[in-house]
This record gives C-alpha cells, structure tokens and sequence, in this order.
C-alpha cells in the first residue's frame, strides 16, 4: 500500500484498516486487524422500529467484485466475514468460519477444518468445496485478480480433504498466510457463477454480519442484519449484530464526514486532527485514540543523481524535523517516527527508534556531510551546487490531498535551510503510481500502511521494481533479509529478521521514514455504545449496542 | 423550421461523437497515467500489472480500441468502468439525475429570483430601492460560485447550525445551499439582463398608450413588456444552463454530491476511460440539446426570427 | 463563472459598432462620458489600487509570504497579522498582496492570450464567409459544448499543474465569445460603403480587414475585453481551488482558499479574506467594464 492512506481510521468495525483509503482505494491495505462481528443469537431488544448504524466510507466507491477489487474497504468488510480474526491485542486468531488449522512441520501446508452447517446466506452450505473454488479463482492466472496477487506467489493448490477440511499447498513457508487469509473475501460459488460478476457486485452473497440490501454505487450501501452470523470470539458477548440495519454512506470529503458526526447523520468516523479538540468537546462524541501502522516518508528515486549517494541521503535524513512536520501536518498528534515500520506495525520495535534518532535531528552536521562530500554553496545564492556543477534542486512529488502538501511544504522549507531546493509537484495518485513506478521521479513524499512487517518486501525488494518499490531500491543483501523475514514462521526469530531489516534501511536511508499517525474515530455515545476495542481503535461487530 | 431541426440534431451528432473521440484519442496517448497499476493494488507484481492490461483490453492497438468502443456504443453498451466493474451507463444513470436536479433547481431559483429582481429595478428605476439592488446584484455577479458555496456553509451549517454541510438533492434542506450557491450569479447577471430589456420595452411607443388607456399599471408590467422581453431572456437562460452545468462540478465538489462532476473528476484522477468517456458524451448531448431548445424557443417566441 | 463569461458574450453580440467620426471621435467622445461616471472612476480606481498592492506587495509588507513559523500558526487577527496566519503560520494578508500578482496575472494574460488568438479568427471567419466561416464556428461550438472547467482538468492531467497551463485553458474558453463578437461586427461593418467601396476596387484582403475593418470593431473588443478580465480571474481561482493552477507554496487567492479548506470550522479568516479580496477586484473590474461600455455604447446619453 503505498498509498495514501490518509487518516487511517483503523478499524471501522471491521477492518481497521480500510479507511485509509482515500482514494479510490487502496488496495492494499488490507491489512488490518479490526474484528468484526460475532455468533451467537442473542437478540438485542430493539426500542422502537428497526434500529440503525450509519458509517461511512471515505475512499471512493470501487468495485465490490471479490475477484476484481483489490482494495478492501468497511463495505465488502460488513458482508464478506472473515474465516478467522484477530483477537484484541492482534496476537492471535479466533476462528470464525474455522473450527480448527494446523501447519505442517515443513511449514508447506495448512490443513483448515470448517464449522459444521455454515451457509452462504443464499442457503448454499459453506464446505471444503467452496472453499477450494474460492482459492482457484484467486489463483486463476487468466482472471489476474489483484486480491489475490499474493495468493499466486505463495500458494501452489489448494486440495479437498473431506466435506469440512480443505489443506492449502504453499510453495514457499508463508509467515503472513494467516494475516493474509483473513482479509481475503469468499463469495458463495454458487451465487457467483449463477448471477454473474456484474450482478453478483450488486448483491455479495457471502457469509458475514451484514446482508447486502442495497447497493447504490457512489453513494451508498444498505445492509441488513444476517441472523445466522456466528460472530467473533473474542467479543464481550458474541451474539449476531445489535442492529437491524447498517448504512454505509460514501463521503470523501474529511470535512462534510465530521460535520455528518457532528449532527448525528452517522455513528462513527475517522476524526481529522483539525478537528479533534473540537469532537472532544462534543459531549455527544467520544474520540477513541490508538496508535497507527501508516508510514509516512521522505522517498528518493534511488537510481537518480545524486540520491545513488548514500552520503546525500544521509545527509537529507539529518536535516529533517519531524517535530515541525507534525505540529504542521498533524496538529502535533501524530507520532514522530524514526524507523520504517509504523508504530502499530507488529514489527515495530521501541529500540528502533533510538537507533534512527542517532543519525538524525542535526542540520549541522548535514550541512558538514554534504561539503565534504563537495556539494557546495560555491556561487553563494544560497543553494548548493553538485561536483558536476549542477545547483541542487530537485522535484519532490506527492499525491494531491491537504495533509501531504503541508508535509512536502515543510519538508521544502527544512531542505532550503540545508541549501537544497525543491520544487514541489502535485499529482494525482494515479500518476504518482506511474511515475514512481517507471522512475521518472527524483523525490517523493507518499506512504505505506500495513499491519505486519512485510510490508517492507512490498516496498523494497527488487522485484517489486516497475511496482511497490517507489524507491526503486535494487539491493540483492537487502532481498536476502527480506525473505528470510517472509519465511520465518518462529515469532522471536521473526523479529530479529525483521531488526536488521529496519536497520540496514536506517543506515542506507533508502528512504526517511517521517512520522506514523495516529488513528482517531469518533463515536456518537448519545446513539451507540461500543463495549470494547481493539488496539487500532476497531471493534467488534457484535460489540456495537444502540443507546435507547 | 423541421428542416432547421434535422441540421441541427445532425451538427449536434456529429459533434458528440467528434468530442468522444478526441476524448478517448487523448485519454489513451497524451494524458499520462496508467489506471492498471491502481486497479492492480500496490501488491501488484510487474507481471500482474501486465496480465490485467491484457485483461482489460489495454494492450491493444489504439484503432482496434476504438472500433470495439464504437461498435458497443451504438448498442448502447458504454463499457464497463475499470475500477468498479460496472456498466457505465449504470453509473452515468445514477449521476446524471443528480446534477440535472442541481442544475434545475438552481436554474429555477435564478430565474425566479432574476425575474423578480428585473421586474421590480426597472419599474422603480432610478429610485434607491432600483440602487440598492443593483449594487447587490453586480455584487453577486462578482463572487466566485465556490466561495459563495463554502461562505453558505460557513453561516448556515457551521454558524447557525440550521442546514447541512452536506447537499442532498431529495431533501429541501439538502438543495437548498447547492442550488443558491450555483444560481446566484446567473439570478444576478439575469437581474441587470432583465431590467435592461425592460426599461427598453417600457419606453416603447405601444407600452406608453397600454398606459395612457388606463390599464392596469401591474398589468402593463406584466403582460406586455416581459414578453417582449422574452426573447434576450430565453438566450441567456440556454448559456446559464450550460454554464450552470460546468458550474454544477464545482457546487458538487464542495457540497459532496455524486453528481456528473465527482463522476468525471473521479473518471479523469484514476484514469477510469470508460467513465470519462460515458460522462463527455451524456453531458456534450445535454449541451447541446438544451441550445436546440432554445433556438426553438427563441423562433417560438419572436416570429421575426427565421431559420432556413 | 464560467456562466459569466458566456454571459457577457452575448450581452456585447448587441453592441453596435460606433458610427463614422463626425466632430470629435468616438474615443474622445467616450472619454468625456466615462469622466461623468463616478461609480465608474472609484472602481477604476480601486482596480489600480489593488494592482499596485500586488506589485509593490513587499514595500508594504514585511512577512515572508513562504517562510513556515510553526510557532504562529492559526493565529486570528490581531494588531500584528490583520487577516490572521494559516496553518503554516504565514501572515495571511502578506499572502493576498503576494497572491494577487499570480491572480491578476492569470487573468490578464488569458484575456490577452484570448485576444491575440480569438480576434483574428473572428475577423476571417466574419469577413471571408463560407467554408472557413462554417469550420470557424463548429469548432467554437465543440469547445463551447465542453464545459470549460472540465476541459481545464483535463489539460492539466496532460501537461500537470501550474499557471500557464490555467491560462491556457482559461484563454480557449474566452475563445468562442471573442471571435464571436468580432465575427458579428465585421458582418455588420462589411457593408458599410467605404468597405465595400475598396473591396470592389480589389483591395488585399488583408489589409483592408486589419486596417479598415479591425479599427471599426475596437470598441466592442475593448468592452468584451475588460469583462472578460472579471470572468477570468473568477476561473482562474476555480483551477486554483481545484488544485489546477498555482502550485504550493506559491500564493494565490484560489489556493488559498483550498489551503484553507480544511480549518474552515477553526480558522474563518483562512476563507473570508481571499474570497473577499476575489470578490473585490471582480466587483470592481465588473463595474468597471460596464462603464466602459457605456461610454463606448454610442447610444448612451451624456447626463
């Protein structure tokens, strides 16, 4: 996900993680932890008429086809449950869908056994079969799902074991696969094949808290509570859903989103730091803070002149205040970051911090690192001229939206003060992704949001050059750390891959991880109450009760 | 007049289709971006990039593109949009209702809100009263339609708290700001349009003996001199709808509405051809159509007027 | 905004051509009638006034209209920054003086840009007919069938953001209401015998349309022109709003108010103050070239 994830709303119920996306999607960051709903039947007394949960959704609308969106948002997070899902803590995981998996020694294969007498909700029964369609669909190299991109590259087959047990082959160990699979969608096979892509879009027949009622592209999705919806266990009171129906509205606009809270049209938003003291003196609004995994960063074309030079890198990498980027950018509410991982990654490591800090926060000592690397101030405008001569003033591009241009604006300011100039340039997400991705770009300031450490494949092994790798970083060492890190399936020795993968990227400042925002929803406490929340703030949604 | 009609429709026909393909030339090879590595996901592989152009029909030959685009629209099949996998007739029949109610809406409260204001200026002229809301009119002429947008929402939704931030056009709260914000520089160009044409009817010879015959001084007003000045009126109804229509992207974009506008904007930022083509094409026929009516209008109501 | 501009192309499609000199020229005669509106003259004056405040906009400020002070950020207005600071802590009235150069200049050059191109093709479609005539006028018609901001966006996606890409796409939409005007009163002026007279007599063409012909059409250039100026700069902070036209961390009115955009709840003078300067010059300029007309308008009388 490079993407741009703005303010992350983190777990919308949920999918945490969908909200980042504020554009027409993001793809990827699927990532996301937040929880979503739970079992067992208790009812919740409804007062009067059905009762009702607006939400709203601030990427634009996409398509909802499994097999043909990449980007997962809170609308496809409602309906298509998850076969698994984090507990709280995002330590480990409750089977939903599954009653029980086992990897085998070699880590080469996951054997899956599934709950007796689950079904789609259009009564078709939730087996092996299914399960097996599914994967084969994502695997189909014709139909090029981009949802199921990593699915090709780990996964060789997927076999039928008895009616309930379905063993997934791998090709190589998968550290992430459990992380992987419970954000993956599975669409009732019968459904799908008998409506059609177009109209199976309309109508997501799945297995999840929420039935699709309604969909109108653009501007909204109505849902209706599915009354055989297992639920989450790990749920204060895992029971089906606590409301009748679910609106889902499509507003991009972060500041007509929170007026919306603010009057009552919807029960739970994303919060913009601009905004905040203002919700927390709302008595109707409770904010609900949690860290983030966004990494927001200063990125190089690493094959453009002089960014091939590790000492200019470095050199940037100390000039920079990430104190001034966040009382710019963020009001002051975002967390300083010093190492690539955000701060709710579940790589991040505290010790990290103290290592990036050591070559950081000292403009001085950039400015001795660059002239006695002989870029040099040598006609005395103030900028400095490279060995060749050149002045240097370079581009430094990012993705239209408010946040990123106060940010590229410090950033220009700091630069200046260390005799590098830039020229800021605006473009849209769609040309930000061509232009890194053929390299015809010299700085960049963008971001990259993902619950797990290999995050740092996609953005920087070699292979993802032409793609991910915005940076276009070609280091055959730095491809070795990466996949011993994608493979280990130990915890502690995962995170020991994933350390010196943090530091070999802050000693060689590939790029200059900035800053990892924080994540704030609020929530109208006068119209629902939520028991309890996960650490990125998402929760449950068997957790979710209306206020009389 | 028929003869007339047909040259007309053909030109406009032409046009349309003139205007899709400069489009769909332009998006393809002069606007840089490239919808599939969105569609892909930045999990995407080089590879899958490349199997999913495939896919998309993008790998081939820009002629080749352009025939299958034509031989599906002329059976009404527009594409399907890249991004959302849905038809894009679908998703222009969703908009389009939008910004048609918008632009109605706020053409109505021009019109109105004109009409009245010429009326009364040209009857009181040169009085303070015809002052006064002449200054107020060249004012509203003379604010940017998105910052008189933002100003209402500023007082109204933000200040007083009494209307939405965000527009609805099925609500009366929610068309409210939209539809003033958009018409009150065209209420206030047709204003000083009306007053003008007016106070030249009114010194007309006929005008002065309806008076001198003793009618009705209101009646005079009414029935004779605003329909003699009819005929500028309908002209520049036809511009303000075509420019209320560009307009109607901006009001959209501050007030959240998924309108044409957001459709196009969105079509144009993640490089969505189809849709952009889709939302050209539907908005060049309104155009387009709306000047056909007018100039029928424009014949209707001055006969002096002659097509051939 | 876009509205205005094809508004005042056919408001001037009515304005006759001034009639042959007799004692005085009509120039001179329109002087004197503009020097008896005082309405007029203020906003004339007001014009020039904002004019130089842009031009002169650091002998009258001190601030820095780039340079970031985090610490004075969303200040209100107050002794010392009068129309506050924006989110970067930058005076915002250093900001509207600086703005102004990038606004006006915006503004000014399409309407010039406009005219070069826009007048020309009037003359030739109006005063060789035909076929040139016809393909003339389609292709007005095709952009006019475009709504403009569109086609802006649409430039911009090709050539990427900056001013003279808005000028640009500001200077083809004035297009259609420049060379129709032109191509309307050459009609009207083809016939007038003197015309007729050299075209008989085998005259080059093209000399007698830029040395007989153009002149007899100036006043309606003029009148169009100064009302076209209004228009522009209303379009051109609309691209800049949209993010289309003046890069950050230039100053410009449009993008100021986008900038501001976002503090509209906590910062009320990030959007008041551009938009009202906007609407100021806009208002002036408007007043302006209606008294312009007017005094060009040979059918107004002298109070």
């Amino acid at each position: 996900m490079e993407e741009p994830e703005e303010e992350a709303a983190p777990a919308e119920e949920e999918a945490a993680p969908a909200e980042e996306e504020p554009e027409p999607t993001k793809a990827s960051a699927e990532e996301e932890p937040a929880p979503t709903e739970e079992p067992a039947p208790t009812e919740e007394p409804a007062p009067t008429g059905p009762t009702r949960i607006t939400l709203v959704e601030s990427g634009g609308y996409t398509s909802l086809d499994p097999f043909t969106n990449a980007w997962h948002a809170t609308p496809t997070f409602a309906v298509f449950g998850p076969m698994w899902d984090y507990s709280l803590d995002l330590k480990e995981f409750g089977g939903i869908w599954v009653e029980s998996w086992e990897f085998a020694e070699d880590a080469l294969s996951a054997t899956f056994k599934l709950k007796p007498n689950l079904k789609f909700t259009d009564g078709t029964p939730i087996n092996a079969e299914a399960l097996k369609w599914n994967f084969d669909m994502y695997l189909d190299p014709d139909l090029a799902s981009p949802g199921g991109g990593t699915i090709r590259e780990f996964v060789s087959s997927v076999d039928v074991i008895d009616e309930l047990t379905f063993r997934i082959n791998l090709i190589v160990p998968w550290a992430m696969l459990m992380d992987e699979l419970s954000w993956k969608e599975i669409a009732s096979p019968t459904a799908y094949e008998t409506l059609g892509p177009e109209e199976y879009a309309q109508q997501l027949i799945s297995y999840g808290p929420w039935i699709v009622k309604k969909v109108t592209p653009d501007v909204s999705i109505e849902y209706v509570r599915n009354p055989d919806w297992v639920g989450v266990p790990f749920a204060e009171d895992p029971g089906d859903v606590n409301f009748d129906e679910l609106l889902i509205k499509y507003v991009t606009d972060e500041a007509v989103v929170y007026a919306m809270l603010e009057t009552g049209e919807i029960d739970y938003a994303p919060i913009p730091a601009q905004y905040l003291q203002q919700a927390r003196d709302n008595p109707n609004i409770e904010v609900v803070e949690s860290d983030g995994y966004d990494t927001y960063y200063l990125g190089f074309n690493n094959t453009f002149y002089p960014f091939t030079e590790e000492g200019v890198r470095q050199a940037i990498a100390y000039a920079i205040d990430r104190e001034e980027i966040n009382l710019i950018a963020f009001e002051g509410e975002a967390n300083l970051l010093y190492q690539p991982l955000g701060t709710a990654n579940t790589g991040y490591n505290p010790e990290m911090e103290e290592y990036g800090m050591q070559t950081s926060n000292d403009p001085e000592m950039a400015k001795v690192m660059l002239d006695e690397l002989g870029f040099v101030d040598s006609d005395g405008d103030g900028i400095r001229e490279d060995p060749n001569g050149d002045k240097m003033e370079y581009e430094l591009m990012f993705p239209q939206d408010p946040t990123r241009q106060r940010i590229a604006e410090t950033l220009q300011s700091q630069l200046r003060n260390i005799g590098i100039n830039t020229m800021l340039v605006v473009v849209d997400a769609t040309l930000m992704r061509q232009r890194t991705a053929e390299g015809s770009h010299q700085m960049i300031t963008w971001g990259y949001a993902m619950l797990t450490p290999d995050i740092t494949t996609y953005i920087f092994r070699s292979s993802r050059i032409g793609a991910s790798n915005r940076n276009h970083v070609n280091d055959p060492y730095l491809d070795s750390l990466l996949d011993a890190q994608d493979q280990q399936l130990d915890p502690v020795k995962r995170q020991e891959a994933t350390d010196a993968i943090s530091e070999y990227l802050i000693d060689h400042r590939f790029h200059v991880p900035l800053l990892s925002p924080k994540y704030y929803n609020g929530y109208r406490s006068d119209k629902i109450r939520i028991a309890q929340f996960n650490i990125l703030g998402g929760f449950y949604w068997d957790d979710v009760y209306p206020v009389q | 007049m028929v003869n007339f009609l047909i040259r007309r429709l053909f030109t406009t026909l032409i046009l349309a289709v003139a205007l899709v393909a400069v489009v769909f030339i332009m998006l393809r090879t002069i606007v840089p971006g490239d919808p599939i590595q969105t569609l892909a996901g930045d999990f995407a592989t080089p590879e899958m990039i490349e199997s999913l152009r495939i896919k998309q029909g993008l790998d081939k030959p820009l002629h080749i593109q352009f025939f299958i685009f034509v031989r599906n629209a002329l059976q009404g099949d527009l594409g399907n949009s890249i991004f959302t996998g849905l038809p894009v007739t679908d998703r222009v029949i969703g908009a389009y209702p939008v910004t048609i109610r918008l632009t109605i809406y706020s053409f109505l409260f021009s019109m109105t809100l004109g009409l009245m204001l010429g009326v009364i200026t040209s009857y009181y002229h040169d009085t303070w009263l015809d002052n006064i809301m002449r200054i107020m009119s060249v004012t509203f002429a003379s604010v940017p339609t998105f910052w008189l947008g933002l100003m209402l929402i500023l007082i109204f939704a933000v200040w007083l708290d009494v209307l939405p931030v965000q527009g609805d056009m099925l609500s009366l709260e929610g068309l409210l700001l939209p539809a003033i914000s958009l018409g009150a520089g065209s209420a206030a160009s047709l204003a000083r349009l009306v007053r003008a044409s007016m106070l030249e009817v009114l010194n007309t010879e006929y005008v002065r003996t309806a008076r001198a015959k003793g009618l009705h001084e209101w009646g005079v007003v009414v029935k004779h001199s605003l329909r003699n000045a009819l005929v500028p009126i309908i002209t520049i109804a036809g511009f303000q709808i075509g420019g209320l229509l560009g307009g109607a992207i901006i009001t959209e974009n501050i007030f959240g509405l998924a309108g044409m506008g957001t459709l196009v904007i969105n079509g144009i930022t993640s490089r969505d051809y189809p849709v952009v083509q889709g939302t050209v094409l539907f908005t060049a026929f309104t155009y387009l159509g709306v000047n056909i009516i007018v100039d029928v209008m424009y014949a209707y109501v001055d006969p002096r007027i002659r097509y051939d | 905004m876009l509205t205005l501009t094809l508004e005042s192309d056919t408001i001037d499609g009515e304005y006759q051509v001034p009639g042959i000199p007799k004692e005085k020229t009509p120039f001179q005669l329109a002087f004197r009638r503009f020097g008896h509106n005082w309405i007029a003259i203020a906003a004339f004056i007001l014009m020039i006034l904002i004019v130089l405040s842009a031009i002169f906009a650091n002998r009258i400020t001190t601030f820095d209209p780039i340079k970031l002070n985090a610490k004075a950020r969303l200040t209100a207005p107050n002794s010392e920054y009068w129309f506050g600071t924006d989110a970067m802590g930058r005076d915002v009235f250093t900001r509207i003086m600086y703005g102004g150069r990038v606004s006006l200049w915006i503004g000014l050059s399409a309407v010039i840009l406009s005219l070069v191109i826009g007048v020309p093709l009037g003359l030739i479609s109006g005063y060789t007919g035909g076929v040139v005539d016809n393909l003339i006028m389609r292709f007005m018609d095709l952009i006019l069938a475009f709504p403009g901001i569109l086609f802006a966006i649409w430039l911009v996606s090709m050539l990427g953001p900056g001013v003279n890409q808005v000028i640009i796409a500001i200077a083809f939409w004035d297009l259609p209401g420049f060379s129709r005007v032109v191509r309307g009163s050459v009609l009207s002026i083809k016939e007038i015998d003197y015309i007729q007279a050299s075209r008989a007599l085998g005259g080059n063409p093209w000399r007698i349309m830029f040395s007989h012909v153009l002149p007899n059409v100036i006043a309606p250039i003029i009148i169009m022109a100064s009302l076209s100026i209004s228009g522009s700069i209303l379009a051109g902070s609309s691209l800049s709003f949209l993010g289309l036209g003046a890069q950050p961390p230039t100053s410009e009115w449009g993008l100021m108010l986008s900038d501001g955009r976002p503090y509209l709840r906590q910062a009320w003078w990030l959007m008041v103050f551009p938009g009202a300067m906007i609407t100021l010059f806009v208002l002036a300029s408007n007043i302006f070239g209606d008294g312009l007309r007017d005094a060009l308008d040979p059918r107004t009388e002298i109070k």
